[in-house]
């Protein structure tokens, strides 16, 4: 799998350009995913797995597998919206309780994760302060968790489509 | 009686951090004869707390940095608090208390510039945050004490209503000796 896509909107297959029409979809809303209960059992009592065997699991694997992810979330309050972001809080397992340094700032070791290029599209009406808040928080994100490159981009619920045949497949 | 909500937002409920932090609090808030009361969020008490917040007059609310930002718990919440605000007439004003892994107390941030937003959207008037960092560990080492203190200053400085800056406080230790050794 070379691109994984991860959606809190439905999406017409036939909307998606071609080189999207064989990316893994997955829409957020209707998986089945429990909230992150902060144990760490996938940090110290069984490394890399959690305790929660639900869609999640099939998720941390893709992302750990593919070259690109395309994350479509409505942006509320400057932030990922909650069906994303509880999917975000679940990728504990694929990071190590390790630390390192990182440009001068302490960050999480990752765990054999391919480096990859993230495209991050929010949608909804968004305020200038709103947008200034969410590129600072994917940008926290990038250093994270290892971002290869990203990029942030705004458009209003309708627009998705239309962004997405702007992506281009190189 | 002024009403001060205290309400635990860590996913981890009640054997959380968060909940560590509001109990000093709370203790620092009765010595000033302020009405406390405290709760813990879940999936399934929205509209309980939902009600007890609007009919509060101060809210802290207390949680961990989830991947750089709000847990998708208190997220879902905001949502409904949102939604409920309309068959309110008033509007509590808002406290965090907010702690991450990493040593720097400044990971917060971001976080704290998502529930100014959050306060906008709904019309609730931002108080104050404490940001603090390695709140993890600090609380199980001596410098515990730091963060007391901090609780303390906050309560008084709730109880005062005078304006501040968002409080901080992290363990006074260098950055290499906070991470892996390689």
């Amino acid at each position: 799998m070379q691109t994984l896509l991860l959606t809190d909107v439905q999406l017409m297959y036939s909307e998606l350009p071609l080189h999207l029409q064989e990316a893994k979809i997955v829409d957020v809303q209707s998986a089945n995913v429990s909230p992150c209960i902060g144990c760490y059992t996938c940090w110290i009592k069984t490394p890399g797995k959690c305790v929660f065997k639900d869609d999640a699991v099939q998720i941390n694997r893709d992302i750990i597998q593919c070259e690109t992810v395309i994350y479509i979330s409505r942006v509320k309050y400057g932030c990922y919206d909650t069906p994303l972001k509880r999917i975000l809080d679940r990728t504990n397992p694929i990071q190590q309780q390790l630390l390192r340094l990182h440009e001068n700032e302490i960050h999480q070791v990752q765990r054999d994760v391919k480096q990859k290029d993230v495209i991050i599209i929010g949608y909804g009406d968004i305020s200038d302060e709103e947008k200034h808040i969410f590129e600072n928080l994917v940008a926290r994100n990038a250093l994270h968790m290892s971002y290869r490159n990203y990029q942030v981009i705004f458009c209003k619920k309708e627009g998705i489509a239309e962004v997405l045949k702007g992506i281009s497949d190189s | 009686m002024e009403q001060v909500l205290l309400l635990n937002a860590s996913p981890r409920s009640t054997e959380s951090s968060s909940a560590i932090y509001l109990s000093h609090l709370e203790t620092a808030l009765k010595k000033q004869e302020v009405s406390c009361s405290s709760v813990t969020l879940s999936s399934d008490n929205h509209h309980e707390l939902g009600d007890q917040l609007f009919h509060s007059d101060k809210v802290v609310m207390a949680f961990p940095l989830y991947a750089d930002c709000i847990p998708s718990t208190l997220l879902s919440f905001w949502n409904y608090i949102e939604q409920q605000a309309s068959e309110y007439n008033t509007r509590p004003k808002i406290y965090v208390v907010i702690n991450c892994g990493y040593l720097e107390h400044t990971d917060n941030d971001i976080a704290i510039s998502i529930v100014k937003q959050f306060c906008i959207q709904v019309g609730f008037e931002y108080g104050f945050a404490l940001k603090i960092g390695s709140g993890e560990m600090i609380m199980t080492i001596p410098f515990k004490f730091m963060v007391i203190a901090k609780l303390k200053k906050m309560s008084k400085l709730i109880c005062s209503e005078a304006s501040t800056e968002d409080l901080y406080v992290q363990m006074p230790l260098g950055k290499k000796m906070f991470v892996k050794k390689e």
